[in-house]
């Protein structure tokens, strides 16, 4: 039987996924998780042992020739944001933290 | 500090950056350095939403000969796992690396210590890719997405370093041998190779291995690492000394000085939600596979040195100067391989010591290495001295004239008719009977007079020559 | 006499080289039937209009001139807004990727470009094809042509709208647990989810790398299968798409079903399906034993594990595949005190509340301590469900189900709860992470009128049996 996920787990966890909660979802949130979690606890009871999944398909040495291709030009690496005061790059707010 | 009251504890990571044409996912250009920004980029590597990677075989190739070279077991199912975690550089949020199936592993190196050789441990060898850059100026962060997607080897150790001395030979060892497998130019001032310092200290009487650990992130250079090295030492040893243990942490560079701070993060501490790359396929490393690469090696540093100083008989200092780096041995090895094996050890003194100066303070005018085994020749047959040797290499260097006519401008055939040698050696004596006197006390006298008369042959007598002559003079006298 | 938007692909490809009808007549058609349509269904977030319309006058042109032309010369089609288009918007339905131009085309683009096909659209869906209904769209609802009342199914509800009603003679949809499946038995159309690695995904915004599957959703079967012939074939950039030889699937479609094997799941019957479903089923079967198939009953003894597992790896990989969004190189960015928070707040405010779901259960189900009882958990029983699967086809050529076990729903009748939302997934989610082709085929109305489809399900690489099966059924 699961441990119930508590409101502090969602927050870290969302903390993890980078992603910041409100309040009503924090607790939203933790109830529907909550339920999911019991639901795919299921899984638990399943005597695995043995089962190995490999991959989704049968291939191997998917590999590619160390030949150099066209890139994209700055202009269009660069185009889903505003052209920045260094020609080129993309700008963001400092990551230094103060 | 008190030394030998605390002793450290080291492992190394280092990143390798390798010498593909591209990419390790996708076809852009992997010679980004000093290229302007974001012109190496594409959907894979800006990790555009809908993007696939592809892996680059030269760079798998590449790091398997490496994982070889160290003498590492190659898995022969081996696949890519995402490592999970947030910074603006890491435009999918995930790198592609390897996690618990690396390319290689339990593997060693060994390198020469003032305690003997010394077996360094190689936990793994795996592959990777590097991220973009970010530049801090003005308030700003500014992105360059170059250098992401470009193939990384990683490289760990085993924490077996217990000094810093080892550490930076290892470095400089692991250094060669990538540059000798043309795998990676290895040249940190781009950036190509970097480090990573597993260090905790621990009091020199216990043999357990401490309880904490701290990591260091990002070094570029082999002399800041040696100062991260020396400066945590001494910061952990002060904590140590007041009863505490020091963090487990990572901490990053501060300056150039060594100088490092904390800098945690919350994937360090929650993990990096290691799985398996689903959008690429397994791979198998199959033994004949293997063999063919191990077959691509040449000699490595380590037994090419043994070589030189067993077979060539090549003194260590200098056969460690000569294999330092590709181009230096390959040049070497060439010239010799038209000259008698006896001469080598000479010739490798001459080439490394001589020759290296001259090379390196200047370009030479289309010098050729035979001239230099001339050189040596003559020296050794005595028709020059030592001196002239050096005397006429510089010449002929500089001007790229053959030895051969520069010994006949500057006249410096040494002179050993012994009659000629005879009558100045009778002069000399008779000059200096105080000398002559002493001689039977005195050994050392031998030298003086020996000095006396090659003054006055202007320096171009042969001077075994003239030591025999005087020495049964001052026989027949005594 | 079928107006210009009704026609099948094939049949507007005989009229255009009859000359009967020019791709401009046929472009226009449809834009007006979109224009028409859209304020009530709002199957589409961009309307194409533009290019459509020189592409269109360029092929008649060509055709004119006497060029040889592609496959599908002047055919407008749409694709869900999860496929990278060069210069046009694409959001995967999300508005973390509002105003989001790609610098590239999906490889399936670039595909039917070549074959001379026109876009005409971008559709609607479930944000990153989290859904079975396409109410998680930052883009509002689509709603089911047959029922405005009701969903057209999800995630790919905007392409089974627009093929149902006339906005394009075909869609590419894009299929994960039901995806494509979904609405078309929604919607009254044709969907196949292709075995996995058929067609290439590179340009396809992922949402379960080891799950997502590229397929059409067309009108008929024919069509169905000329459109993944085309799509169809390995990609030198997708080094999941499979080598295998692609063939005309349009050539086996119409040999007899005589002596094959259909089974049916006997875990499936007891799944609380919908009578009229469940008549529609029955009556399907009965028709396939006139066309001289045999009947077995076949047994998947982990089905009732199958959501979970589903699940359970899906969103971890989806948790990590949307991780790339961060407001940095494309889509909005909020404020906050320092980066970290920026990054926070930027996917706090533009991820709709089922992406977040997702990305904290897939988060948490990856992280140390956990990843063993739940992701690796998860993947032992994939092994399972996989090993169920080709037990099952030892002695059936196919499997049939109901696609879904309910009829289309209301607005807001699953919504609130969504476990039960994921629990509607029962018959298509078992097959993703398998990997085997599954094809969608409508088999009856509700007595209101509602679209009832049948699921017909092959093992991998047999979407030419599948095609057979839904043919002979189609003509019969």
């Amino acid at each position: 039987m699961a441990k119930q996920i508590t409101t502090e787990d969602i927050k870290r966890i969302a903390r993890l996924a980078n992603i910041n909660l409100s309040p009503e979802e924090l607790e939203t949130f933790t109830a529907q998780i909550g339920d999911i979690l019991a639901y795919v606890d299921k899984l638990s009871q399943l005597d695995t042992k043995g089962a190995v999944f490999k991959s989704q398909t049968d291939l191997s040495n998917i590999f590619r020739e160390d030949i150099v291709e066209e890139s994209l030009s700055s202009d269009k690496a660069t185009q889903n944001r505003p052209k920045s005061s260094k020609k080129g790059y993309i700008a963001i707010k400092s990551v230094l933290n103060k | 500090m008190q030394t030998g009251l605390y002793e450290p504890v080291i492992g190394l990571e280092i990143h390798i950056q390798s010498k593909t044409l591209s990419k390790m996912f996708c076809g852009c250009d992997a010679r980004y350095f000093q290229s302007d920004p974001n012109t190496h980029t594409c959907p894979v590597c800006l990790g555009l939403p809908g993007a696939l990677p592809v892996p680059n075989k030269a760079a798998i190739n590449y790091c398997v000969k490496l994982a070889i070279a160290l003498n590492c077991k190659i898995n022969e199912n081996t696949k890519f796992d995402r490592k999970n975690y947030f910074y603006p550089d890491l435009p999918k949020g995930f790198q592609i690396s390897q996690y618990d199936s690396p390319i290689g592993h339990t593997g060693n190196m060994e390198i020469p210590s003032p305690s003997g050789n010394k077996t360094v441990r190689i936990t793994r060898v795996h592959q990777e890719e590097d991220t973009g850059k970010s530049i801090h100026e003005n308030g700003e962060t500014y992105l360059d997405y170059n250098k992401s997607g470009v193939p990384l080897i990683e490289v760990v150790t085993e924490p077996d370093f217990n000094n810093k001395e080892d550490v930076t030979t290892f470095a400089k060892r692991l250094r060669q041998i990538v540059r000798y497998l043309d795998i990676s130019n290895a040249d940190m001032e781009k950036g190509e190779m970097r480090f990573e310092l597993n260090i905790s200290v621990k009091s020199s009487s216990t043999k357990e291995l401490p309880n904490y650990k701290v990591e260091v992130k990002n070094i570029g250079s082999i002399s800041v690492l040696e100062k991260v090295i020396e400066l945590e030492i001494e910061r952990q040893s002060e904590i140590l000394e007041s009863g505490q243990t020091p963090i487990q942490e990572t901490r990053g560079l501060i300056d150039m000085s060594g100088k490092t701070a904390s800098q945690r993060t919350k994937e360090a501490e929650a993990g990096y939600r290691y799985f398996p790359e689903p959008d690429i396929p397994l791979i198998e490393l199959n033994k004949a596979y293997v063999e063919r690469i191990k077959a691509e090696i040449i000699e490595l540093p380590n037994e090419k040195l043994a070589r030189y100083i067993n077979k060539l008989n090549i003194d260590r200092d200098i056969a460690e100067n000569i294999i330092s780096d590709p181009e230096t041995y390959q040049a070497f090895e060439q010239a010799i391989s038209k000259i008698d094996n006896t001469i080598v050890p000479l010739f490798a003194k001459w080439y490394a010591v001589e020759y290296f100066s001259l090379d390196q303070a200047q370009k030479h005018n289309d010098f050729k290495l035979e001239w230099l085994t001339e050189i040596i020749k003559k020296v050794e047959q005595r028709e020059i001295t030592r001196t002239s040797g050096k005397e006429v290499l510089l010449a002929s260097f500089t001007t790229g004239v053959m030895p051969d006519k520069i010994i006949e401008e500057k006249g410096l055939r040494v002179i050993s008719d012994s009659n000629e040698l005879e009558s100045e050696a009778q002069r000399v004596l008779e000059g200096n009977p105080k000398a002559v006197s002493d001689y039977q006390k005195n050994p050392n006298v031998l030298m003086f007079l020996v000095g006396q008369v090659m003054k006055a042959m202007g320096g171009k007598a042969d001077v075994k020559i003239v030591t025999e002559i005087v020495k049964s003079k001052l026989k027949s006298n005594g | 006499m079928k107006r210009p938007f009704e026609l099948t692909v094939k049949e507007a490809l005989e009229l255009m080289e009859k000359g009967e009808l020019t791709a401009k007549e046929l472009v226009t058609s449809c834009l007006n039937r979109v224009r028409d349509m859209e304020p009530e269904i709002n199957a589409f977030i961009t309307i194409c209009e533009d290019s459509a319309l020189r592409k269109a006058s360029q092929i008649d042109e060509a055709r004119k001139k006497g060029e040889i032309l592609g496959r599908l010369a002047g055919i407008p089609y749409t694709v869900k807004d999860v496929y990278n288009t060069e210069g046009i918007q694409t959001t995967a339905g999300s508005k973390i990727l509002e105003g989001y131009i790609s610098p590239y085309n999906a490889t399936i683009i670039e595909k039917l470009d070549g074959q001379d096909a026109i876009l005409i659209g971008k559709t609607n869906c479930d944000a990153f094809g989290f859904g079975s209904s396409t109410e998680n769209s930052a883009y509002g609802v689509t709603r089911n042509p047959h029922d405005t009342e009701r969903v057209p199914g999800g995630s790919s509800g905007g392409s089974g709208a627009a093929v149902s009603y006339g906005g394009g003679l075909f869609s590419i949809g894009e299929d994960t647990g039901g995806s494509i499946r979904c609405p078309a038995s929604f919607c009254g159309i044709v969907g196949l989810k292709p075995t996995y690695g058929r067609v290439s995904r590179f340009g396809a915004i992922a949402y379960a790398s080891s799950y997502d599957s590229v397929g059409p959703m067309t009108k008929d079967v024919y069509d169905n299968a000329l459109i993944l012939s085309v799509i169809a074939g390995k990609d030198s950039k997708d080094a999941t798409s499979s080598p295998l030889p692609v063939p005309d699937y349009t050539l086996e479609m119409e040999n007899t079903l005589k002596g094959k094997r259909i089974g049916i799941v006997k875990e499936y019957m007891n799944q609380g399906v919908d009578t009229q479903v469940k008549q529609a089923i029955d009556q399907a079967i009965e028709k396939f034993k006139g066309l001289g198939c045999e009947i077995a009953e076949v047994s998947l003894p982990y089905t009732e594990y199958a959501i979970a597992a589903y699940y359970l790896i899906g969103i971890s990989e989806a948790s990590s595949n949307l991780a790339r969004m961060d407001g940095i190189r494309f889509g909005p960015i909020s404020e906050g005190s320092d980066w970290q928070e920026r990054y926070m707040n930027t996917r706090g405010e533009n991820f709709g509340a089922e992406e977040k779901r997702r990305i904290i259960l897939g988060t948490y189900a990856l992280s140390e301590g956990y990843a063993d009882k739940y992701y690796h958990k998860a993947q032992q029983v994939r092994a399972l469900l996989k090993a169920d699967m080709v037990k099952a086809f030892e002695n059936v050529d196919i499997l049939l189900t109901p696609t879904m076990p309910i009829l289309p729903f209301k607005f807001g009748e699953n919504s609130s709860d969504p476990l039960k939302m994921w629990l509607l997934d029962a018959f298509t989610v078992t097959i993703n992470p398998v990997g085997v082709p599954a094809l969608s085929v409508p088999c009856g109305k509700s007595e209101s009128g509602l679209p009832i489809g049948m699921q017909l399900i092959g093992n991998h690489f047999s979407e030419e049996l599948l095609y057979q099966f839904a043919r002979n059924f189609e003509k019969a």
